[in-house]
C-alpha cells in the first residue's frame, strides 16, 4: 500500500481550459449570496439563542420565587403530648 | 521546471490592493485574475479532475475573502496564503473522501528531468520515480512540489507549510540527495 496515488499525464493542460473556469463577476455574485445566507443564518441563531436565554431567565426567576414563597409559608406545628401539661 | 503559467510572481502593490480588498470586496479581482491559474494548476495536480479542480479553486477563493479581514500582509506574496488555503482544502477534501491524497505529473515535465537519453531507460525511471513519490510524506511531496513544479522559495514554502524555513531547507535537501542518487535527476538546489 503506497501513502499517495501518483499518476502520469500524458497531456498537458492549456491557459484556455483554465481561463474557461475563471469569472470573477460569477464568483463574487455567488459569494454575495453566500454572505448573504450565512449572515441570515447568523440573526436567526442569534435570535433563537436570545430566545432560549429569555425563557431559561424567565423559568429561574420563576422557580426561584417558588421557593422563597414555601420557605415564607410557616409550618404547621404537629402537637405533642406535651402540649396539653402546658395548657 | 514549473509550468509557464504557474510562474507568477506577486503583483507589484499587492499590499494596497489587499487593503482595499479588505474594505470592499469588490477589489478583490486583480488578485483573483492574477493568482487563478497558479491555484488552479495547484489543485489539479492533486484532483485531476477538471470540474473537481474549478470546485476545489472557488472554494480556496471564497475562504480566501472570508478570511481577508484577518489577513496580514508580511510581504510575503499573497499567493502564499492562498496556497495555504488549497493545500488544506485538498486535505480537507480527500478526509472526508477516506481516499488515498492523489498527485498527478506531466509526463513531459518529469522526462526533462531524467538525465537519461534512452527511451526505454527513461520510461523506466520515469515508473521508478512515481513509486518513489507515492513513499514520501505528505510534506516531502508538498515540498518537492512547491520548489519545482511551483518555482517557490524556501521562505513562501515554509509559510506554505506553517513550518520554519531552516526544516524546510533541511526536508528539501535530504528529499533531493535522494532524488538524485535515484533516478540522477536534473535538478538544482
Amino acid at each position: 500500500m503506497t501513502k499517495h496515488d501518483i499518476r502520469i499525464r500524458r497531456q498537458s493542460f492549456n491557459k484556455g481550459q483554465i481561463e474557461r473556469h475563471k469569472d470573477f463577476q460569477k464568483f463574487s455574485g455567488m459569494y454575495e449570496k453566500k454572505r448573504s445566507k450565512t449572515s441570515l443564518s447568523r440573526l436567526i441563531l442569534l435570535v433563537f439563542t436570545l430566545i432560549i436565554l429569555v425563557f431559561a431567565v424567565y423559568f429561574g426567576y420563576f422557580k426561584a420565587s417558588n421557593s422563597s414563597k414555601e420557605k415564607e409559608t410557616p409550618k404547621k406545628e404537629v402537637p405533642t403530648i406535651w402540649d396539653e401539661f402546658e395548657q | 521546471m514549473a509550468n509557464e503559467g504557474s510562474k507568477t510572481g506577486p503583483l507589484p502593490n499587492e499590499g494596497t490592493l489587499i487593503a482595499e480588498a479588505k474594505s470592499d470586496f469588490r477589489h478583490f479581482e486583480p488578485l483573483y485574475d492574477h493568482y487563478y491559474e497558479q491555484i488552479f494548476r495547484f489543485v489539479y495536480r492533486r484532483a485531476n479532475d477538471e470540474a473537481m479542480a474549478a470546485d476545489l479553486v472557488s472554494q480556496v477563493f471564497f475562504k480566501a475573502l472570508g478570511g481577508l479581514k484577518n489577513y496580514k500582509y508580511t510581504g510575503i506574496p499573497f499567493g502564499a496564503w492562498l496556497h495555504r488555503i488549497a493545500s488544506n482544502e485538498v486535505k480537507k477534501y480527500y478526509r472526508s473522501k477516506g481516499t488515498k491524497t492523489m498527485f498527478s505529473l506531466e509526463e513531459g515535465q518529469v522526462k526533462e528531468l531524467i538525465a537519461i537519453e534512452d527511451e526505454e531507460e527513461k520510461e523506466y525511471q520515469l515508473n521508478q520515480l512515481v513509486a518513489f513519490l507515492a513513499e514520501l510524506e505528505e510534506e516531502e511531496l508538498l515540498v518537492v512540489e512547491l520548489r519545482f513544479f511551483e518555482d517557490k522559495g524556501f521562505k513562501e514554502i515554509a509559510y506554505i507549510l506553517g513550518m520554519r524555513e531552516s526544516a524546510v531547507k533541511m526536508r528539501t535537501y535530504r528529499t533531493l540527495d535522494k532524488l538524485r542518487e535515484l533516478f540522477k535527476l536534473r535538478i538544482n538546489d
